[in-house]
């Protein structure tokens, strides 16, 4: 029984393997393909070139693109990061009836096709005569990343000691007092992790921005989107390579940032499983 | 107007406090959410009533969009094509994510253990766009799946994988498959461990003890698994876009299309239908995972009784 046990196991281990390679095919493929001489699509690359790196330079748009995109996942973070925490606030520290209600509204974009939202906006904007701008971007986004801060900051004030805030009350401090130094320090974390996630969502968003952005605001999905469609050299293959690079160095902040927090990194199995098998 | 004045004073009395607080942590989400979130929906819900005839809109109250989706035989193959990606996306998913989660749950190594974790949620941060973009690269008919199937002889000249359902089958469960695999890892990871040794002790072999007690105790990280995939997928658009290359029609892309036609009422009463379709599968999944969940406390109860 033990031998069909290690047996199952080795499959097993086999299986996550693969599954593995199918999850980072794509991404090498990109690697591969951006420093192939040849055209995009065929495999095996004649030989190996930088050429197309060098190419990177002369294309600005991508640059533009890459600008536009900084300031409008920013502007939309921030945008959610404030609203959705004076929300979050309302909803658990000063609850009243209907709150359920309400904050299954503020969550529901979530579940709402984002092709969706991205049509109603090109609508609406155009009446408001801001469409083709960033503004309108940041606007439609926030409204997207909304419920993750919703989410995220409210869990963490319900998890909050409410004696904290109780002992500050009693030394005389105002609520606006009591929200600044007990409150936010607190809730740090939370929107810091909130902050990450949405900013990685918005930083991706095709749908919202697709019909609603001009030429000279489109950000770097968008251009990418559009010069797929249109052409296929190996100049997408850099820009997605620079992409992952930035993805990676973004995730490397955010582990760190999480290992410094004791408890949150247990959910990446970290610092608690070696310290068991230091043991 | 004395009376006014009194009632603007009475307003900032401690009894109204907590109210106005209320109200002013409120104010800038409902402004946003008012007017962008739900002004941007129903504007373009009021075009659903509207005609849409030789390219241009007519005004009206008229529910002619509704009647020409919900009755002509090309919208329910669309409807169809976007039900039947989405399935075979959601069981693909489901088939690789569930071992890979297992695994990941079974490793003890904290080295290993990082690692597949990593490589299953690095894709996660990388775009739709430029994963797509990858994919198109592997499955192209000079490309690298290519490549390897007429080395190992499965095909002369080629397969061709890409503007089709295959390709984008391929491509969405590559983007879905982190949201499979989460919900998953969580359940197992929290089971309790002593009740898989208790199985065991009891003679049950480890095929046995995992049909009895791990897969039904991971019966709601399935269940959520399934609902978010399933319904991301009905939604996907960059991937059925870019890999279908307009060949494979799902009802994200038709909206699409139709908005650049500028024929909102279709695109409109096609995005209702999305968005009705996504709620009800989701209240389907939830009731399925609570009912399969019931079913087993009965029959516990059963036994012993």
């Amino acid at each position: 029984m033990v031998k069909s046990n290690r047996f199952t196991k080795l499959l097993l281990y086999i299986f996550a393997g693969a599954v593995a390679v199918y999850l980072l095919l794509p991404l090498l493929m990109i690697l591969l393909t951006s420093v192939g001489s040849g055209s995009a699509s065929t495999f095996p690359p004649e030989g190996l070139t930088l050429k197309w790196y060098a190419n990177l330079g002369e294309q600005t748009q991508f640059l533009v693109a890459f600008k536009n995109s900084l300031i409008a996942s920013t502007g939309a973070v921030l945008l959610a990061l404030i609203t959705g925490t004076l929300v979050a606030l309302a909803i658990v520290h000063y609850p009243f009836p209907g709150a359920g209600i309400l904050r299954a509204f503020f969550v529901s974009p979530m579940v709402m096709p984002k092709i969706t939202l991205g049509i109603a906006y090109l609508i609406l904007f155009s009446k408001m005569h801001i469409a083709g701008g960033l503004l309108a971007l940041i606007l439609g986004e926030a409204v997207i990343v909304l419920p993750f801060v919703l989410t995220l900051v409210g869990s963490a004030l319900a998890n909050l000691q409410p004696a904290h805030r109780e002992a500050a009350a009693d030394l005389g401090a105002g609520p606006l007092r009591i929200f600044f130094t007990i409150t936010l320090p607190q809730l740090r974390l939370s929107m810091l992790l909130s902050g990450s996630i949405a900013f990685v969502f918005t930083f991706d968003q095709v749908e919202a921005a697709l019909l609603l952005l001009r030429q000279d605001s489109y950000t770097l999905p968008i251009q990418l989107f559009l010069y797929m469609e249109k052409w296929q050299d190996p100049t997408i293959a850099v820009v997605s390579v620079v992409l992952i690079a930035f993805a990676l160095a973004l995730f490397m902040i955010i582990k760190l940032v999480l290992r410094s927090v004791p408890g949150l990194d247990s959910l990446f199995g970290g610092r608690k499983n070696k310290r068991r098998s230091g043991l | 107007m004395n009376r006014i004045a009194d009632r603007i004073v009475n307003l900032y009395s401690s009894k109204n406090r907590r109210w106005i607080t209320q109200l002013l942590l409120l104010l800038p989400a409902l402004v946003l959410m008012g007017i962008v979130y739900l002004g941007g929906l129903l504007i373009f819900g009021r075009y659903s009533f509207d005609i849409y005839e030789n390219g241009k809109l007519i005004r009206g109250w008229e529910w002619d969009a509704y009647r020409a989706f919900l009755s002509d035989p090309y919208y329910w193959k669309l409807i169809g094509t976007t039900f039947r990606v989405a399935f075979k996306v959601t069981l693909w998913s489901l088939l690789l994510a569930y071992p890979l989660a297992y695994c990941i749950a079974s490793l003890k190594k904290p080295g290993m253990k990082q690692l597949l974790l990593l490589l299953t949620f690095l894709p996660l941060l990388v775009s739709a766009v430029v994963r797509s973009y990858g994919w198109q690269l592997l499955l192209s008919k000079q490309g690298f799946m290519n490549w390897i199937f007429i080395r190992l002889g499965i095909t002369d000249e080629g397969f061709s994988m890409i503007n089709n359902e295959t390709g984008v089958i391929v491509a969405l469960v590559h983007i879905f498959l982190p949201f499979m695999v989460f919900p998953i890892l969580n359940v197992l990871s929290q089971s309790d461990a002593s009740l898989k040794a208790a199985a065991q002790d009891l003679g049950a072999g480890s095929w046995r003890t995992f049909l009895t007690i791990t897969l039904p105790l991971s019966a709601r990280g399935i269940a959520s698994g399934v609902q978010i995939v399933f319904t991301l997928c009905l939604t996907a658009f960059t991937t059925p876009q870019l890999i279908g290359g307009g060949r494979v029609m799902t009802l994200p892309v038709f909206i699409y299309q139709r908005t650049l036609d500028t024929n909102w009422p279709m695109a409109a009463v096609a995005s209702i239908f999305l968005l009705v379709s996504s709620i009800i599968v989701s209240l389907l999944v939830n009731k399925g995972a609570e009912m399969m969940m019931f079913r087993r406390s009965r029959k516990g109860g059963q036994a012993y009784g």
